[in-house]
């Protein structure tokens, strides 16, 4: 008997003693071989395993593997659920002992340690044609508290005739 | 697919896959195993399941479960040291046993061979050993999978090698020279 015709495809003769269980070790292990892969024949052999052929297994399998479904299905909720508990103890634990306070109470001081930089970002210069005429940016240390009042109120009062004098000009011309 | 869904689709089919099993692998108890392997593999591909083929998909996952269990039967069979595997002993290292046949073989009678092999093993074996394609370049030109031309080119070989040992074909100068027999 052949189980292959010329075109390496499962032969009639050979499918049908596959049904009938006629077939040796290695020739079974060719004809599986071959239904893993050829669509043609598992289409073949598919419509030869009618309602008669088809056996009933010993035990149910539909119970052992929906058991084996549900084991798997729950070790993974309560996989998940075991480290989020883990965690949650963690912190409820960090937190009591009072550690979380300590590490951001580290972390302010850290902060105090690092230098006081400021960045000057002006976006509303940027793209804007070069304008050597505009006020430049103050080089003082910004947000450093002005010490001396007096010396302030001259400033403003310096700045106040200034402009009082440009506008008389002006109304003048 | 939910779990109830799947639940019925077992019991609708595995009838029909304990068939493929039993069918493939005659040990009842093998058989029921690879059922549910079978079930479980479906299980976690189920998204890849063609609506309308789930006859087609259960019964090749089936086969391709059967195929697994029978290529380790098989190579398990046939690395136990029989007495041909055993008058080859003295071999050198990492020769194998049946290469060392065959290469004692003429290259004509060699061809002769590969080309009365019967199918599914002519094919792979005239495109990998006659003609030097790669596994990779048999397996396209079968329409194989690349693994099953690897195994079907190494079943061959055994099955080669064997042949020629029980005809007897092996030239006594060539065995006494890695002392064998």
């Amino acid at each position: 008997m052949e189980l292959f015709d010329a075109k390496g495809c499962l032969s009639e003769e050979g499918l049908q003693a596959l049904v009938g269980g006629q077939l040796d070790e290695t020739q079974r292990l060719e004809a599986a071989e071959h239904l893993a892969y050829c669509d043609r024949c598992m289409d073949r052999y598919t419509a030869l395993l009618t309602d008669d052929v088809l056996e009933q297994p010993p035990r149910s399998a539909r119970g052992a593997v929906m058991g084996t479904i549900w084991i798997r299905l729950m070790q993974n909720t309560w996989g998940r659920a075991a480290v989020a508990t883990v965690a949650a103890v963690l912190a409820l634990t960090l937190w009591r002992a009072g550690t979380l306070e300590q590490i951001l109470h580290t972390g302010q001081q850290l902060n105090t340690w690092l230098p006081q930089t400021t960045q000057q970002t002006e976006p509303e210069l940027l793209g804007k044609p070069v304008n050597h005429k505009a006020p430049q940016p103050s080089t003082a240390p910004l947000g450093k508290p002005i010490e001396d009042k007096k010396q302030l109120t001259e400033k403003l009062s310096d700045a106040l005739d200034a402009l009082l004098h440009h506008s008389a000009d002006t109304t003048e011309k | 697919m939910t779990t109830q869904e799947f639940s019925t689709m077992v019991q609708k089919y595995q009838a029909l896959v304990y068939t493929v099993c039993h069918q493939l692998v005659p040990d009842v108890q093998e058989a029921q195993d690879l059922t549910q392997e079978t079930f479980l593999a479906a299980w976690r591909a189920i998204d890849r399941c063609p609506p309308g083929f789930e006859k087609q998909w259960l019964a090749r996952i089936a086969a391709n479960k059967a195929k697994d269990y029978l290529r380790s039967a098989w190579v398990r069979k046939m690395n136990t040291p029989g007495d041909e595997v055993l008058a080859l002993e003295g071999a050198p290292p990492g020769m194998q046993p049946e290469q060392q046949v065959l290469d004692a073989l003429g290259e004509e009678e060699l061809t002769e061979m590969i080309l009365n092999l019967r199918e599914p093993y002519c094919t792979p074996c005239r495109l990998v050993l006659l003609e030097q394609h790669t596994m990779a370049e048999a397996a396209r030109l079968c329409g194989r999978p690349p693994k099953t031309v690897e195994a079907q080119v190494y079943r061959a070989k055994k099955m080669l090698a064997q042949q020629i040992l029980q005809n007897d074909r092996v030239p006594c100068e060539r065995r006494s020279v890695h002392g064998t027999v």
